[in-house]
């Protein structure tokens, strides 16, 4: 597990009480021109040599003898897995840092709002209601400075729709900067019952968009439980209709848990036959994190009690020629017909192995677990040899 | 649905039906449906016209018991389709707004 | 439903729950039939719930316990609605647009009979000619090029021209022809244009199977059985039908393919008893699929209604052991179809059109399927052609050679026949749970009764439809590797 963020760390002359959100770099001898887009990696020497970078990192300890250049940042070593091109947010007040983007890393989350207007059961990120505008603020400036390679980035929260103009000019930026990467937005779809919503989305006709909205239960009232909110499924619903009817892709994504599993193929089949249309299903294990800790009792359920239901599932949307996966889920868990669906879906830095799997023949194919698991995971993990 | 001359040699099972209770379009349907066994004729009662009296001629062939099974049958029928009609009106305005739904905004309604 | 045991500022399901102000729910549209003793409910769009009666009760007096299973599996099947705001309305518009959307494509299959002249006498073939005079049965280039013409004029995107016969292949210089014309049209038109020749295979040449690869066309022939029984069918000079056809499915699987070859079986008296040799015909002659079709149409129009009734039971006994048979193989791992399940499969558990004719409301006759005679005639259907041959002409449209498309396609005769025989308002289909998956045969009916609608407690057709609905349905909700393989045969 990585940490991608450090709250506290120490700093040396900051000349600004703003933070500093900039691209690392390695390269002391950058031309001079554009060193100020740039967060320089201090080697081991004390010495920093060159002048007019944005800031300069270092990991460890700090060093008294550090000659009195400004902007000097001594992070934890937990932070030492950064690297050239990670795009990073520092905290001249606490000497914090928190990764925005890292340029090796396969998936990248930029969260854009912690705010929500559902509350699911399971929610990962449990919603605050703070004025984090800050974030999309800091989005604004980091988004031209990522490596124009990444392949993917994902926006969540929260509930990015809550951001308003705000969210369509971020994903505007987005395409302007990132033209060749895909973009992946994370929401629950409700304002989109809005149809004018859904035009404004499709008008900045970005080249690979896909929202990936959560559906829980064919029957709206489970559904409207699972996330807490009174009328939601309807909305959803009507916001898939409505970005379907702009031509824009629609994932579906169901969380498998206590309160999810029996009617599994039950909503198997009204995807089937009720929204045929959308571009990919995400089956998906259960993250033992946030919400989920506090109603462990109510979701809990080992992934074994419920493959003939995932099973059924699969095979039904499969049959029906809807791209389908099975996400968050150890291999050794799934049934067989089941692991050319299985993909690995765990961001690396919060993917783990547990002691059972000692040995397993099949643990590059297998995602692994989610570091969270350790609170809770199967009694039935087996190594495959 | 004026019932045929008799055949002779068929048998013949009697009902009434109180129209206070029944529609006369669930009657109707009732006979259509079973009208592949039992050819009915249908009088309204001339002692009383709430009440109908249905005539069903039934192959000469069928026991008392098969008789018995054919009333059955035609009682369900008749239930059956009463509530058949009570759903149809029921669900008029509903079924209305999904076929707009349905064809508004598509060419086969503009052509 | 249990309490699930959640933290404090979480809400249980039934904070969830609405309700409507005087009734639990209303009632979206549906039908209903009594299945044995459970009650078998279908909506608008063929998504159905098979409930035991007690509960059919309940549903219908509006008693039904919101959390019970069976109160969940028709909310969200849309039988039923417990909120104003509810999308499921939305929902069932949108596919009752997807089932309707084949109207809006009009006429795909456009079938030339380009020839009568035959080697064959079947029994049950009214229309073929033996006679050695070409012009006097084939069908001439100038009738062909308004055929195509006629095709042309159709909205469908996706158009299947059929040649048939007679046997076909005896005017093969007309079929050249018209793949040819017709190809050179669409390179304006560029609709999905494909080709079909109905043949017995007996004069099958490397010219025709070099003309045949060059321009992909399909071939589907017909196959009654093993040797026996298909030369007892299908009679020629030499007695040697088996021979020829298996000899030349077997030549052209290894020149155009496997996929390209098909067959048709028609169903006799001879057929009745050996359904399992007939599957098991097809499948050693490399095929994985079977159409085991109705008792083939020549003399139903003479019997008596006693006589249809014994002929329907008795195909029906014929139809489930096969169907059984075929099953019991896919339950071996031999992956076989029967074309017939899997056409009404579709219709019961997808919200596809699968595009049978015969299945279909309005009637495909005419609006999904036409026939040109080679005299330039034109009909609704196979059906209404041989009906023409043995002097009834009712669904005759026109003449390529006299009328023009709308005339043709516009007529009364076609308007009328479709309007009339809807099954969304005719009597008994009206009102049956399995409308959604059938459909009106104005030209069988016509045949037998004198009556294009056909009076549904005494059809034939109603009788074998609905037995094997009821037979189907009951099969899925058998065991669930049963449902499994029927699930696998549909066409998405």
């Amino acid at each position: 597990m990585i940490n991608l963020t450090a709250k506290k760390g120490q700093v040396k002359n900051p000349s600004t009480s703003e933070p500093i959100i900039g691209r690392i770099s390695k390269n002391a001898n950058l031309p001079a021109s554009i060193r100020d887009k740039y967060i320089l990696i201090l080697d081991d020497s004390s010495k920093i040599e060159s002048n007019g970078f944005l800031a300069y990192i270092r990991f460890g300890e700090e060093i008294a003898s550090i000659s009195s250049s400004r902007d000097v940042f001594t992070l934890p070593e937990t932070m030492s897995y950064l690297q050239e091109g990670d795009v990073i947010k520092l905290n001249p007040s606490t000497g914090g840092v928190r990764a925005i983007h890292r340029k090796s890393a396969h998936h990248n989350a930029l969260l854009v709002t912690e705010q929500c207007n559902s509350f699911c059961l399971m929610c990962s990120q449990p919603p605050r209601k703070i004025n984090d505008s800050y974030l999309v603020n800091e989005l604004e400036r980091a988004i031209p400075l990522i490596d124009t390679n990444a392949t993917e980035i994902c926006l969540s929260g929260g509930e990015p729709t809550l951001l308003g103009d705000s969210l369509f000019s971020l994903i505007n930026k987005i395409k302007l900067y990132l033209p060749q990467t895909s973009l992946h937005v994370l929401t629950n779809g409700r304002k989109f019952k809005n149809l004018e919503l859904a035009k404004r989305l499709q008008d900045i006709n970005h080249p690979d968009l896909m929202l990936g909205i959560p559906l829980y239960s064919d029957v709206s009232d489970i559904h409207d439980f699972v996330v807490q909110a009174k009328g939601a499924f309807d909305e959803t619903i009507r916001g898939i209709l409505n970005l379907k009817s702009q031509g824009l892709r629609v994932e579906l994504r169901v969380v498998i848990h206590k309160q999810t599993y029996k009617r599994l193929p039950n909503l198997a089949e009204f995807i089937c036959r009720n929204l045929t249309f959308v571009d990919h299903v995400a089956l998906m294990g259960l993250e033992i994190t946030g919400f989920t800790k506090v109603n462990l009792d109510a979701l809990w359920v080992d992934p074994c009690e419920y493959q003939s239901e995932l099973t059924e599932a699969t095979h039904l949307l499969d049959k029906f020629r809807i791209h389908t996966s099975v996400y968050n889920h150890q291999l050794c868990l799934l049934d067989e017909s089941l692991h050319k669906f299985s993909v690995k879906s765990i961001s690396d830095w919060k993917n783990e192995y547990m002691p059972e799997c000692a040995g397993c023949t099949k643990m590059n194919e297998c995602g692994g677990f989610f570091s969270s698991a350790i609170i809770k995971y199967s009694n039935n993990i087996k190594p495959y040899f | 649905m004026e019932g045929s001359k008799n055949p002779h040699k068929r048998k013949v099972a009697s009902v009434d039906v109180d129209l206070r209770v029944f529609n006369m379009d669930a009657v109707k349907s009732a006979c259509y449906r079973l009208a592949d066994v039992g050819q009915a004729s249908i009088k309204v009662n001339p002692n009383d016209d709430k009440y109908l009296l249905i005539a069903f001629s039934l192959p000469s062939s069928y026991s008392d018991a098969e008789v018995e099974c054919f009333l059955d049958e035609f009682n369900t029928e008749l239930i059956d389709y009463d509530l058949r009609i009570k759903i149809r009106e029921e669900t008029a305005v509903s079924r209305n707004l999904i076929l707009a739904y349905a064809f508004a905004d598509t060419k086969l309604s503009e052509e | 439903m249990e309490a699930a045991n959640l933290a404090k500022k979480f809400n249980n399901q039934e904070y969830y729950q609405e309700k409507l102000q005087d009734k639990l729910y209303q009632f979206l549209p549906f039908r209903f039939s009594r299945l044995n003793d459970k009650v078998f409910l279908s909506n608008e769009v063929g998504e159905y719930c098979l409930i035991e009666n007690s509960e059919f009760k309940k549903f219908a007096s509006h008693e039904l316990n919101v959390n019970s299973n069976i109160y969940h599996n028709l909310k969200a099947k849309h039988f039923l609605f417990d909120d104003i705001e509810s999308v499921s309305l939305d929902l069932l518009g949108i596919k009752l647009r997807t089932k309707f959307q084949h109207i809006h494509n009009f006429t795909s299959l456009h079938m030339f009979v380009v020839s009568l002249r035959c080697d064959y006498s079947c029994k049950y073939c009214q229309v073929s000619r033996q006679s050695e005079d070409k012009s006097q049965f084939d069908m001439k280039e100038s009738t062909a090029l308004k055929g195509i013409d006629f095709v042309f004029e159709s909205p469908s995107q996706s158009i299947k021209i059929e040649f048939q016969g007679g046997e076909s292949l005896l005017n093969f210089s007309l079929i050249k022809f018209i793949v040819i014309e017709a190809k050179k049209r669409n390179e304006k038109e560029n609709r999905d244009l494909e080709f079909v020749i109905a043949t017995n295979l007996s004069f099958l040449s490397d010219e025709i199977i070099e003309f045949c690869s060059e321009h992909g066309i399909y071939i589907s022939t017909s196959l009654d059985g093993p040797e026996h029984l298909h030369n007892k069918n299908r009679a020629r000079p030499g007695r040697n039908g088996y021979e020829l056809t298996t000899n030349a499915i077997a030549r052209i699987r290894d020149t155009l393919g496997p996929d390209k070859i098909s067959a048709l079986m028609t169903t006799t008296e001879a057929s009745l008893n050996s359904v399992k040799e007939i599957i098991d015909e097809y499948m050693s002659q490399g095929f994985n699929s079977i159409f085991l079709r109705p008792l083939s149409a020549y003399g139903f129009a003479v019997k008596t209604r006693e006589a249809q009734k014994y002929d329907t039971s008795m195909w029906l006994e014929f139809y489930k052991e096969g169907l059984d048979y075929i099953i019991e193989l896919n339950k071996k791992g031999i992956f076989f179809r029967e074309t017939y399940a899997s056409i009404i499969l579709t219709k019961i558990l997808t919200p596809y059109n699968p595009g049978y004719v015969d299945l279909q409301s309005p009637a495909g006759a005419g609006s999904s399927a036409v026939i040109f005679n080679y005299d330039g005639k034109v009909y609704v259907s196979d059906e209404a052609r041989m009906l023409a041959e043995m002097g009834v002409d009712k669904f005759l449209l026109g003449n390529l050679d006299e009328n023009t498309y709308a005339e043709i396609m516009g007529s009364d005769v076609l308007l009328d026949c479709l309007a009339e025989t809807i099954t969304e308002s005719v009597p008994m289909c009206r009102d049956c749970a399995y409308q959604p998956y059938c459909g009106a045969d104005p030209v069988r009916h016509f045949a037998a009764e004198g009556d294009w609608v056909g009076h549904k407690a005494k059809s034939g057709f109603c009788n074998k439809n609905m037995s094997i609905f009821e037979h189907l349905i009951g099969l899925l909700e058998s065991d669930s590797e049963t449902k499994r393989i029927l699930t696998s045969w549909i066409r998405t």
